[in-house]
């Protein structure tokens, strides 16, 4: 078991709106602060995954690594849209798993303007842009009024996640929203796709987070607490994928990919949803949350929304979701955010989260989804 | 004379003119039975290379709605926007298709309401060509 991943370190430039600082300099923020967490310099890393929304230009992972001085390490890029930061610490786990590297980094960084995010990014060709049918929030807010139809699922259920995600991200000093918000301030925010309200959904934007990962026996030597990578899924959705960048299906049947990673990362862990103590997930919207509370297969069907109303999801209820204020109060820095969760997780099963605190927590789950299909589970445990 | 294109190739039956003919046509898997829309010698579900050409129904249903109610990113001309509702409609074969509804008002869409393929100029290409884009009109 000498080759099984653990995370040693992990660092986070504060997620916002920073024009004058460049993309590199915020990975550098969070690559130094995971390297003194983790008390390994830059020159002991021996490979280094970087994820990034691809948008920015392809040799940022170099060049962010380069900010430490000309490397001769393995540098590679990788793009799996939301999920990225969680395709990246999958590489870097299996690349120490596999035996050749002891001490590897995965970092993820972003910069996004503000608004909705260009259609390029989310997969969209031309004609769906121009045709007007390349709105992300659309395919969210269809999703929610199925959810609601099917299940009796409320308006009031859906802001109620965002009350609550504002809640934590107001005490987490890295959230780019660090304000409370009532659910008629939520509910009242200016409609952007029926029945989805402003206030419910996340805003892209910068900010960086890095990952320090070694094999158990190397870590020995420099933590006597490492968080053990139980496992780490990445899949794509099988057909019909009737989200972000698509504009046809048919009923197939088939699992969505959030419950296919799941199921993968539960099975290898040996880990199942009972076992959890905390959950991190891809809060794109607030309605995203109950949905996806569902498909990690959290709660049955349709029980994901009393599970907000009736606390359950709070920091005290049985299972907590978005601890650090999701990338609702966070903004997503598209491939920086999978690895801000990572961030969370490790400070929660560290009990280093202050007021955020989730009481004797041991195994922390974190989910990301992205555009095209992408959908990473990682699971952590001490 | 400007010609007529497509939204995309192959996901139209030809000729473009006259409109009210053309339908949306796709692929049918005969080993996993899925539909999908444009030409494909694959089937998307299940990768099989034994499909055949299908020319969808016009008529459908609605299947999940919203109205859009912020400008969509550009290249979409932000100056004309206006609030348009959308959906997934659910053709009378099972497809499902993501359109514009249009011959409705904003909150005038439920599930299950009846709607119909309607074709017509939806912009104009960077080569002066008419696009011919689809979208599906509600039957009242």
């Amino acid at each position: 078991m000498g080759n099984e991943a653990v995370i040693t370190g992990v660092g986070i430039h504060k997620f916002g709106r920073f024009p004058d600082k460049g993309v590199e300099e915020l990975g550098k923020y969070a690559i130094d602060m995971g390297l003194a967490d983790a008390n390994i310099e830059f020159k002991d890393v021996q490979a280094m995954f970087l994820s990034n929304s691809g948008t920015i230009y392809p040799g940022i992972g170099p060049k962010t690594a380069f900010l430490f001085g000309r490397t001769t390490i393995p540098i590679v890029n990788l793009e799996a849209a939301c999920a990225g930061g969680g395709a990246c610490l999958r590489m870097a786990q299996m690349a120490i798993k596999q035996g050749e590297y002891d001490i590897v980094l995965a970092v993820g960084v972003e910069k996004q303007p503000r608004g909705f995010l260009a259609p390029a990014i989310s997969g969209y060709e031309p004609w769906q842009a121009l045709a007007g049918l390349d709105e992300n929030p659309m395919y969210w807010a269809m999703d929610a009024r199925l959810h609601m139809a099917k299940y009796g699922t409320t308006i009031e259920q859906i802001a109620q996640v965002s009350v609550k995600n504002h809640k934590y991200g107001a005490l987490n000093p890295n959230a780019m929203y660090q304000m409370p918000m009532t659910l008629e301030q939520v509910l009242n925010s200016r409609v952007v796709c029926d029945p989805l309200t402003l206030y419910m959904f996340c805003a892209p934007n910068d900010g960086a987070a890095a990952v320090v990962l070694c094999s158990q026996k190397v870590a020995k030597k420099y933590t006597r607490k490492p968080v053990i990578l139980a496992s780490c899924a990445h899949r794509m959705n099988p057909y019909p994928e009737m989200g972000v960048g698509n504009y046809v299906g048919y009923k197939t049947g088939n699992k969505a990919v959030t419950t296919l990673a799941a199921m993968e990362a539960y099975e290898k862990a040996g880990i199942g949803p009972d076992d959890l103590s905390l959950v991190e997930l891809q809060d794109t919207d607030a309605s995203g949350e109950i949905l996806f509370s569902e498909e990690l297969l959290l709660f049955k069907e349709g029980e994901g929304g009393p599970a907000v109303s009736e606390g359950v999801t709070e920091i005290g209820g049985r299972l907590p979701i978005s601890t650090d204020g999701g990338i609702i109060s966070k903004g997503e820095p598209v491939g920086a955010s999978a690895l801000g969760q990572i961030f969370e997780v490790v400070t929660q099963l560290r009990g280093q989260a202050g007021q955020r605190q989730v009481p004797n927590a041991k195994v922390g789950l974190a989910h990301v989804r992205g555009a095209l299909g992408h959908a990473c589970v990682t699971i952590l445990k001490i | 004379m400007a010609e007529q294109v497509p939204f995309k190739e192959g996901c139209l039956t030809t000729p473009l003119s006259p409109l009210e003919k053309v339908r949306l046509k796709g692929v049918k898997c005969r080993a996993c039975g899925s539909l999908a829309l444009g030409e494909s010698k694959y089937c998307i579900n299940c990768t099989s290379k034994d499909v055949e050409e299908y020319v969808f129904s016009k008529y459908g249903k609605i299947y999940s709605y919203t109205v859009i109610r912020h400008p969509p990113p550009p290249p979409y001309p932000q100056e004309s926007f206006k609030p348009f509702p959308a959906a997934w409609v659910e053709l009378e074969d099972g497809l499902y298709i993501l359109s514009e509804i249009t011959g409705c008002s904003l909150d005038e869409l439920d599930f299950g309401m009846k709607v119909e393929l309607a074709l017509d100029k939806g912009w104009v290409d960077d080569k002066g060509n008419d696009v011919i884009m689809y979208k599906f009109r509600l039957i009242k």
